[in-house]
């Protein structure tokens, strides 16, 4: 059993600006897929996400990509939703997932079915977010499970969780984040951010409520390739993103170019931000142009752990 | 008889005094509240004098509102941008815009429609047009206010003009919360407003949709308003004979009390009968549409008294018409009179249930249902709920293997007829196999 | 109110296909109401499936289908019938076909949810029986009903401008809650955590029951 804190970990509490990416699982059991996506991500960020059943559409499941990630160097934040799976499911789950070497753990309520492949599927919100954070969180501190039985072999993920700093109600968003935090979630990634305006009033709020000090922010960041790419992000439930940016993707005689352009400046003012403690790009599909971008935005070369 | 003039005009004195030569007595009151706490059986004619921009109903006020312009600058009266202007306003926006004219200011009138079907009306046209006033007629409009001017972008349908003003003057009525209240209070759906003034009056009931309450805005009167007093008494007293004609009867045993007749009644004539445990038909409030039988859930809703609908022949087995008796049904004598079917009155469209037209179904190949034109339904929507009815049976016609053509409806008007006539041809050469 | 809608006609059509005699049977409660299955609905869908004419039928309507008492005046109307065609909600077919042995109940109705009816023609679901009431703390609104994930602690990161992510003609219970907390001026509500539900309260715990010992007649 591991019982080292995760790499993600020890950067973030020695102070470093962590760079995460995102890798989504195949539809299907072939391993290159999340090989291929490993190779070109790994030394160009600390960790990386491994969606769960992202959208609803349904693929190779977290763990499985996590564990195929972790085998090709690239650490894993393992995803794991409270749609698909009771609290018997989730916690049965995260102890194989433990035994196997995945460390971090980012919990979400997950995208309801009705976007996916599976409309007609039952879901489950047995418990939702804040409520799945506190019983794992608990889990880990006090050795019970949720039914107050003694785990035999506790596990010791570092928990993080999701905010959404474009969603509404505002207020209301951001009393659920203080609760996750409350509830155990040590790191927090945010939604995909585009107007970055807003994303500065909001972090404004985050530091008034000092949550920046009680939980590692991280920026999301998604890189576009196309205008189709950016038109179909802005689609996506609780997507904010400007009519200049989009006016920007049409105009462009290199889209790709200027969507690395437009993540770039958007990464280049975030970082700035007082409160930000690191950032995570959103490239699925395009795995390939993470490098780049790390290295355009002078996060290259990773520090190493000591 | 008592009749309620509820809020003021300032005419509200001399129509007091002309109903009381009648017999009338007028119950004048000024609030909502005090309506509420009326017997709800008497009629209520809501005056109020029609406020709309000062500068467009005053010739000082515009005079005011001209004061530093410069002499080439355009003035614009805009009317009708929200829905058509009454007579009264129309009159009081001619007014200032001659006397602007008169004073050598160039004057713009953008209006909707210039009724050309009323003389009296065309006659101040006229002399506007021959003082200086320009008429813009439109059917679209765009209007941009800037910092100091306004662009305006009318387009007729065929052209479009640009008109660029310091001063452009919405005449729309403004909104008088106390005549919004006295609406709520009578829960009346659709507030048209009528109108009298020197030689037209109107006094607008259909819009009303309940019986016992009429309308009369802004009271300009050159003339005598006595002129107007005979047909509002013969109004007024045909509201006095309940009983006379059907009205819808509530059978309170079997009534489900679901509220969905008190919700769907144009004419607010149902209310809660606590005692049953059911819902009762006010009978002077009662226009026996039939709307109330058509969607009671629990058929617990009949008419009572005299049964207007009348077929005029029998199982001829081709097609069964409906006519609603406010439009279809007066032209049917002519349209029809060809042709091989058989056709029943109804009071309205909003009348015939799924159940009447499959029963039809049962005698007749095809089932035609005509109902009156868009807004001309007395009974607020009467007739497009016929037409969703009809939509709803036609799609479960065809869940069952049936032509769905076999039942079709036509909006038409009293003077139709060919309209009539062709829908009544369609139905019984186009209908389905029975 | 038990809210329901008729099933397609050609659904109900075809469950028929084996039988002569039908006994349409209407319930004068909540599907009346909600105008599914009361005695207009059944007449209309005595026309509608009699003009095939190969059929004989007959419209009933008990007060209540759920309970016997209503029942036992259209036991001979049954006892007429080859199928009953039952326009209540689930409850009323299946108490019907427990009563009547032998004789086939079908449903004409797709029971679908506790709700309200907001207006003429329009109902929306409010309630889902989860026997757990939970509506004080969420000033009278049910996250468990009325939000599509049923989150007990706030909105998902769907929620913008009101409206669920599922569906624009859904809004979102949380930002309801959220406006209602605050016009009663109980925002600090928001800050507690409702910890995991027990569900056995709920259909999770099996098909409940639930006794009156002080009305019972019979010792249990």
């Amino acid at each position: 059993m591991a019982e080292e804190k995760s790499r993600l970990q020890s950067l973030f509490e020695a102070g470093h600006f962590v760079v995460t990416g995102e890798i989504g699982p195949p539809m299907g059991a072939d391993t290159g897929h999340v090989y291929k996506a490993a190779e070109e991500l790994k030394g160009y960020v600390d960790a990386a996400n491994v969606t769960d059943n992202q959208t609803s559409i349904l693929r190779m499941s977290s763990i499985g990509g996590s564990f195929l990630a972790q085998q090709k160097g690239v650490e894993a934040v393992m995803q794991m939703t409270c749609r698909d799976r009771n609290r018997i499911a989730i916690q049965s789950d995260l102890l194989g997932a433990w035994a196997m070497g995945l460390k971090n753990l980012l919990l979400l309520s997950g995208d309801h079915q009705s976007f996916g492949n599976d409309k007609q599927a039952k879901n489950v919100y047995d418990v939702d977010s804040v409520q799945v954070i506190k019983m794992i969180s608990d889990m880990q501190n006090e050795g019970r499970f949720s039914n107050g039985k003694k785990v035999k072999g506790v596990p010791s993920f570092f928990i993080g969780t999701s905010a959404n700093p474009f969603a509404d109600p505002a207020e209301l968003q951001l009393i659920r984040l203080k609760k996750k935090i409350r509830a155990g979630a040590k790191f927090v990634q945010t939604q995909a951010i585009y107007d970055v305006d807003k994303f500065e009033r909001w972090m404004e709020k985050v530091r008034a409520w000092g949550l920046h000090k009680e939980a590692y922010i991280e920026a999301g960041v998604m890189v576009n390739k196309s205008v189709r790419s950016i038109e179909a992000t802005q689609m996506v439930p609780g997507m904010d993103i400007p009519d200049n940016l989009i006016e920007r993707m049409r105009n462009a005689s290199d889209p790709k170019e200027e969507g690395k352009n437009i993540v770039l400046e958007i990464i280049s003012r975030i970082e700035k931000i007082e409160g930000v403690a690191g950032v995570h790009i959103m490239a699925i599909g395009w795995e390939e142009i993470v490098s780049e971008i790390v290295r355009r935005a002078g996060f290259s070369p990773r520090p190493a752990l000591n | 008889m008592k009749v309620v003039l509820a809020g003021q005009s300032r005419y509200s004195e001399n129509l007091k005094t002309a109903l009381a030569d009648y017999g009338f007595e007028a119950i004048s009151i000024r609030t909502a509240s005090e309506l509420k706490a009326l017997p709800e059986s008497l009629p209520v004619i809501i005056l109020y004098d029609a406020k709309i921009h000062p500068a467009a109903q005053d010739k000082n006020a515009a005079a005011k509102a001209v004061l530093g312009l410069k002499p080439q600058d355009l003035v614009v009266f805009l009317m009708d941008k929200t829905e058509e202007a009454s007579p009264y306003i129309e009159n009081r926006v001619l007014d200032t815009a001659l006397y602007l004219a008169s004073v050598k200011r160039r004057v713009a009138v953008l209006l909707r429609s210039t009724r050309a079907s009323d003389t009296a009306f065309d006659e101040r046209l006229r002399q506007a047009r021959e003082k200086g006033v320009s008429f813009v007629r439109y059917d679209n409009i765009a209007v941009e206010a800037e910092m100091d001017r306004t662009v305006i972008n009318a387009f007729d349908g065929k052209l479009s003009v640009t008109l660029e003003t310091p001063l452009c003057i919405d005449c729309s009525e403004l909104p008088d919360p106390e005549v919004e209240a006295f609406i709520e209070t009578l829960r009346v759906k659709r507030f048209g407003g009528g109108c009298i003034s020197g030689t037209r009056w109107y006094l607008t009931q259909g819009n009303t949709h309940k019986r016992n309450v009429k309308f009369i805005n802004t009271i300009e009167l050159d003339g005598d308003i006595k002129q107007i007093v005979p047909a509002l008494v013969d109004d007024l007293r045909a509201l006095d004979r309940p009983g006379q004609e059907k009205v819808a009867s509530v059978d309170s045993k079997k009534c489900a009390f679901c509220y969905t007749c008190y919700r769907v009644c144009p004419h607010s004539a149902m209310k809660p009968d606590e005692n049953a445990s059911a819902m009762m038909v006010d009978e002077m409030l009662c226009a026996a549409c039939g709307i109330c039988l058509a969607v009671c859930p629990a058929s617990a809703i009949t008419f009572a008294g005299g049964d207007k609908a009348e077929a005029k022949e029998e199982s001829r087995d081709k097609l069964k018409i409906f006519c609603c008796e406010n439009s279809a049904f007066v032209a049917s004598t002519e349209a029809l009179a060809e042709v091989d079917a058989s056709v029943e009155s109804i009071t309205c469209g909003g009348d015939i249930s799924a159940l009447k037209m499959t029963e039809a179904l049962k005698t007749y190949d095809n089932v035609l249902v005509a109902v009156c034109c868009d807004d001309a339904c007395k009974h607020h929507d009467g007739n497009k709920r016929l037409i969703k009815q009809v939509e709803r049976l036609k799609e479960r016609l065809e869940k069952l293997g049936y032509d769905p053509k076999r039942i079709s409806c036509v909006q038409t008007g009293i003077t139709m007829t060919n309209l009539l006539r062709n829908a009544a041809e369609k139905a019984l050469s186009g209908g389905g196999e029975k | 109110m038990i809210i329901a809608s008729q099933k397609p006609l050609d659904e109900i059509r075809d469950t028929l296909k084996a039988y002569d005699k039908v006994l349409i049977a209407a319930c004068g409660t909540c599907v009346t109401v909600c105008l599914s299955g009361g005695e207009k609905e059944a007449l209309e869908l005595k026309a509608l499936l009699g003009l095939e004419g190969d059929k004989a039928y007959r419209v009933v309507t008990p007060e209540r289908q759920c309970d016997s008492e209503f029942l036992e005046a259209f036991d001979e109307d049954v006892k007429w019938a080859d199928v009953v065609l039952s326009l209540a909600c689930g409850v009323g077919v299946q108490y019907m076909a427990e009563r009547y042995e032998g004789k086939p109940v079908i449903p004409g109705l797709n029971t679908s949810f506790m709700g309200t009816n907001r207006d003429a023609g329009y109902w929306t679901e409010m309630c889902q029986g989860c026997g757990n009431c939970v509506l004080e703390k969420t000033g009278g609104i049910c996250p468990v009903a009325r939000c599509s994930k049923s989150h007990f602690n706030g909105p998902c990161g769907g929620s913008a401008n009101g409206v669920c992510e599922v569906d624009p003609s859904i809004e979102c219970a949380w930002q309801l809650i959220y406006d209602r907390l605050k016009s009663l001026n109980q925002l600090d509500r928001l800050y507690d955590t409702i910890p995991p539900r027990d569900w056995r309260t709920s259909r999770d715990g099996g098909p409940r029951k639930i006794r009156r010992p002080d009305v019972a007649i019979e010792e249990v």
